[in-house]
Order: C-alpha cells, then sequence, then structure tokens
C-alpha cells in the first residue's frame, strides 16, 4: 500500500503517529515471524503469517514516508504558522492542495481556524479567511493558489496574488514552448503579459485550460461602486478581445470622473467577468441557454463575494449573450444575485419570457438599453398585436418587459460601420452611452435619457 | 520441532505412548492459547494507530487517501486473526482427543502394546 499524499501535517502529533507506526510494524514483524514458527510445529501452515508481514511492511514505510514529510515541512514552513497560531506550533504543507474548501479542511484540523467553515459558503469563507493575518493569506495565496485563486468569498487581493502566479506559471509554459505556438496562444501569450504587467488590475480568476478569466479595474476590496461587464458571444480567453477589455477600462475611468465630480467618498472597481463558455457562435450555440444556465451557477457565487466587501453600489451589465446570463441567473437562482443594479445592453432577450420569471428583489433594479439601429433587435421579435413572441430564441425583447426599466440611449455619435459594429459601441471611449452607464453605476440614479 | 506433535503419534507404545499423547494434548493446547493471545495482539497492535489516521494529521482528500490505505491494513490484520483463530480452535479439537485417547491407554493399554511382559 503506497502511503498517501499528506498536504497537511501537524508535526507533533505527526512525530507521535510515526513513533507508533515504526512500533507496531516492529512488533508485527516478530508477531510474523514467531507465528511462522509455531504454525510450522503444529503443521498448520496458514497465509497469516505473509498477512501480517504485509501489514508491517506497509506500516514500516508509512513511518519513514510521513517522517520524510515532516521533515521537510518543518525545513520549509518553520515560523510561517507558528506566528498564526502562537502556542500551538504547526506547519503547513499545501503545495497541490487545488480546492479551496480542502484547505478550510486542513487550516480547521491544524488549529489555525476555530472551526470549519460551512463547505461551499462564500459568506462562511470570507468571516474565516479574513480572520487571518493578512500575510499569513498572501503565504497560502502562494502555496496554492489553484485554490485559492478562484475561491468566491476569497478576499480579492488574496484571489489576485494566487491567480498570479497562476498567470506568470502559464506564461513560462507558453515561452518555453515559443516557437512553435498557434496563433491563439500567441495572442493568448500577449494578452497574459500585457495583465501580468498592469499593477492597475486584479486577476479575479485565471483558468487558461478551460479559457476563463475575470479581471477587475481597481480595488474590489475596498471599490465603493463596482460595475461588472459580462460579455456576450464569440470570447474566451484566447480571444479576450480588446474592445471588451477597453470598456472595462473606459467605464472604470467615467465612473471615476463621476464620483470624483458629485464629491463622492470612494473609489470604482469595474469587472469583465468571462467566468463561462461563452458561444463561439451565433449558430447554434448562441441561440441555445445551455451556456447561459451554466454562467447562471457561477454569477451569484462571484457577485455574493463582491458584496461581501460592503460597496455601496453593485451594477452588473450584461452585453449581448451576457443579458441571457443576467436573465436566467434570476431565473434559476432566486434572490441570490446579490446586485443593485442590472442593465440589459444589446440584449436579444433575457433567456425569459415573461416578467415574473425573473424573480427581483424590491431593491433590484433591472433596465435595459439597445440602440435601435443594433441588428440585435431583430432577434428579440416581438408583435404588439398579438403578443406573439414565438420567433424570439431569448424570449422577448427585455424593453418590452414589465419588470424592466427602459433606458434610452442617444446615437447621435453612433459610428455606423455595418451592422456588428453598430452591436459593438455601448461602452466606447467617449461615446455618450458610456456616460450615461458610467452615471448609472456611480450611484447617478435613473436616467431618461443619453447625450 | 517441526512436525513434532504430529510424528509423536504411533511412534511410542503402552505407557509411553499415553504420555507422549497427554504431552503432545498439552503442547497443542500451550500452542492454541499462544495463537489466540499473538491474533489478540496483533489485531491491537494498530488499533490505536488507525484510529489516528486521516484525523490529526492528515485533512480533505489526503486524509480520505490514509483512511482507505488504513482500512486495507485493517482488512489484512482481520483476515489473519481469523485465520489464527481457525487454527488454536483445530489445536483445541485435536488435544482434546490426543488427551482422551491417553488416558484410555493409561488404564487400559492395549494388548499388542504388552505382550511379552511378564
Amino acid at each position: 500500500v503506497s502511503a498517501p499524499e499528506v498536504v497537511a501535517i501537524a508535526p507533533q502529533p505527526a512525530a507521535d503517529l510515526v513513533a507508533a507506526l515504526a512500533a507496531a510494524a516492529r512488533d508485527l514483524d516478530t508477531d510474523a515471524r514467531w507465528l511462522r514458527r509455531l504454525l510450522l510445529e503444529v503443521e498448520r501452515p496458514t497465509a497469516a503469517p505473509a498477512l501480517v508481514e504485509d501489514v508491517a511492511g506497509w506500516a514500516q514505510r508509512l513511518a519513514v514516508d510521513l517522517d520524510e514529510r515532516i521533515d521537510r515541512v518543518v525545513r520549509l514552513d518553520a515560523g510561517v504558522l507558528a506566528d498564526a497560531a502562537p502556542g500551538a506550533a504547526r506547519f503547513l504543507d499545501l503545495r497541490g492542495l487545488d480546492d479551496l474548501d480542502e484547505l478550510l479542511v486542513a487550516l480547521t484540523a491544524l488549529g489555525v481556524l476555530p472551526s470549519c467553515p460551512r463547505l461551499g459558503d462564500v459568506g462562511a469563507r470570507r468571516m474565516a479567511l479574513a480572520s487571518l493575518p493578512p500575510e499569513l493569506l498572501a503565504r497560502l495565496a502562494e502555496q496554492a493558489p489553484e485554490a485559492l485563486g478562484p475561491g468566491d468569498g476569497v478576499p480579492f487581493a488574496a484571489r489576485d496574488r494566487a491567480n498570479r502566479i497562476l498567470l506568470r506559471r502559464h506564461v513560462a509554459r507558453l515561452e518555453a514552448r515559443a516557437d512553435r505556438l498557434s496563433v491563439a496562444d500567441r495572442r493568448l501569450l500577449i494578452d497574459l503579459r500585457s495583465w501580468r504587467d498592469d499593477p492597475d488590475l486584479q486577476v479575479v480568476k485565471l483558468d487558461a485550460a478551460r479559457g476563463r478569466v475575470v479581471l477587475a479595474r481597481g480595488d474590489l476590496d475596498t471599490a465603493s461602486h463596482v460595475a461588472a461587464i459580462v460579455p456576450g458571444a464569440g470570447l474566451t480567453i484566447h480571444g479576450i478581445s480588446r474592445r471588451h477589455e477597453a470598456w472595462m477600462h473606459h467605464l472604470h475611468d467615467e465612473m471615476s470622473t463621476r464620483l470624483t465630480a458629485t464629491g463622492e467618498q470612494g473609489d470604482p472597481a469595474t469587472v469583465l467577468w468571462l467566468d463561462y463558455d461563452s458561444p463561439q457562435r451565433l449558430v447554434p450555440a448562441a441561440v441555445r441557454r445551455d451556456a447561459a444556465s451554466d454562467a447562471a451557477r457561477r454569477l451569484p457565487a462571484f457577485l455574493e463575494g463582491v458584496a461581501l466587501a460592503r460597496p455601496q453600489m453593485v451594477t452588473v451589465l450584461g452585453h449581448s449573450y451576457g443579458s441571457v446570463v443576467i436573465g436566467r441567473s434570476l431565473a434559476d437562482h432566486p434572490g441570490r444575485l446579490a446586485a443593485d443594479q442590472l442593465v440589459a445592453l444589446g440584449s436579444p432577450g433575457l433567456g425569459v419570457q415573461l416578467s415574473r420569471e425573473l424573480s427581483l428583489r424590491d431593491d433590484q433594479r433591472l433596465l435595459a438599453a439597445t440602440f435601435e439601429q443594433d441588428p440585435i433587435t431583430h432577434v428579440g421579435q416581438w408583435s404588439p398585436l398579438t403578443g406573439d413572441v414565438g420567433r424570439a430564441i431569448h424570449g422577448p425583447d427585455p424593453r418590452r418587459l414589465r419588470a424592466v426599466e427602459p433606458i434610452e440611449l442617444s446615437t447621435h455619435d453612433l459610428v455606423d460601420a455595418g451592422p456588428l459594429e453598430r452591436h459593438l459601441q455601448y461602452l466606447d471611449e467617449g461615446s455618450s452611452a458610456l456616460r450615461l452607464l458610467a452615471d448609472l453605476a456611480a450611484g447617478a440614479g435613473r436616467p431618461s435619457s443619453g447625450g | 520441532m517441526q512436525g513434532r506433535i504430529m510424528r509423536s503419534i504411533g511412534e511410542a507404545g503402552g505407557p509411553a505412548r499415553s504420555r507422549a499423547l497427554q504431552r503432545d494434548a498439552d503442547r497443542s493446547l500451550e500452542v492454541a492459547a499462544e495463537l489466540e493471545r499473538l491474533a489478540d495482539e496483533v489485531a491491537e497492535r494498530l488499533r490505536p494507530v488507525l484510529a489516528r489516521m486521516g484525523t490529526d494529521v492528515w485533512a480533505g482528500g489526503a486524509a480520505d487517501r490514509a483512511t482507505d490505505a488504513a482500512h486495507a491494513a485493517r482488512d489484512d490484520l482481520t483476515v489473519a486473526t481469523t485465520a489464527l483463530r481457525d487454527v488454536a480452535q483445530d489445536l483445541r479439537v485435536r488435544a482434546a482427543t490426543l488427551a482422551w485417547r491417553g488416558e484410555r491407554l493409561a488404564v487400559e493399554p492395549e494388548p499388542a502394546l504388552t505382550a511379552g511382559h511378564p
């Protein structure tokens, strides 16, 4: 039997166990030899001595392996947790641990946390991890970046630290085979280096293998006003468009200007949330709701993590298929979307047919804005005479739902460079639409018109 | 030592055979008791150690793996101790049989074994 991988070690109990294992191994070995003699004497050979010898060997190997691990851990991590848990000198070896709940169990087993938070509970995680000394949390992020990086409820500074480790590793892997990278990977390498070198970014999640990334401009731990953009179809980590990333920056800058102008205390943070498998083709992927329903399982937990940092206002802007994600989040997880304002931009529909499916909280606003020239208006077909929504792929145009406040956008500065372009100018730099949406996200109240 | 008890049966004759049978019966009982004692000890050797596996040393998934390995070891020991107790039981039956035969020979010597004596 091979010894299990040790992820967490408390030295004294472990040393005691090593001694007990070694003693048991010696005794079992002696027992086995004596048994073999006795059984031969009475001419009753059985497999018993061999089995006992096997167990003795297992115990001996386990003792040696455990002893080596303790030695390694103590040499590497001496002092780190002793500072965090005075009176109980304990040490951690968390390398290779990639699950946040396992990490919390390990911390509890070692006495670093007084009790194990309810597993999967974002709020309980936040409370537990926020109670740790910052330097310990930073050390944990370095030791177990796979566990802390994607963990909703983990303070965002720690997530950023962990994800930047993952980011640098991925950059190194790509650079190691730089001469034979695909076009997509070359593009990804450029983006990763850009994010790595940008100190104003928080890398909130990075899962290159699954094509997912969440970036923030500003500090989500301290921001007073947060705006998260859920982009639509056609994006992956290999194809984050410069435009979508720029939206995050433009929105941040506009919100900052607005907050300064109104004399509000606080700073904005903006997010590009691509933690889902954005449909890569319009047909058939983008006409289905699968990706949105899948995304709806993660968006509420992310926003819960944001809300735990207690910003004054959280706004989620779903662009195009991203608005279907918002709709399905509201419909599938009633009351769990921790946002004050939800805005559907250029929406093909919210993935629902009726307002009552959306389960909005009383204090929650759902708004929708679409340029009349945006070809997406043809997707959410709706007949005012018959009420027929049968042809609408993702439900009716959200502006026609009772629960939705429509926003009128000025189109005087819209650049008409083709149908797709008319679908992509909602948050472009300098546009009146961007200013209006930034005002909204900065808490300027209900907008009545753009321009 | 090997096979001493089995070979002794039938080799001696008369009172000598009776004593041999009794000695073998006694030795069988001793070995049976020793096997039972060892079975108990073997089963107990790791019990307090196994009880700690996965609690104060390992955590999370590693604890599960450690516990699985400990269960496998415990299963091996259970098979071994069961086999030892079976042998011990067999030896006790044998000891009773040998003792009974020894007693019978002591009071009713077999004719063939006493022929030629005055």
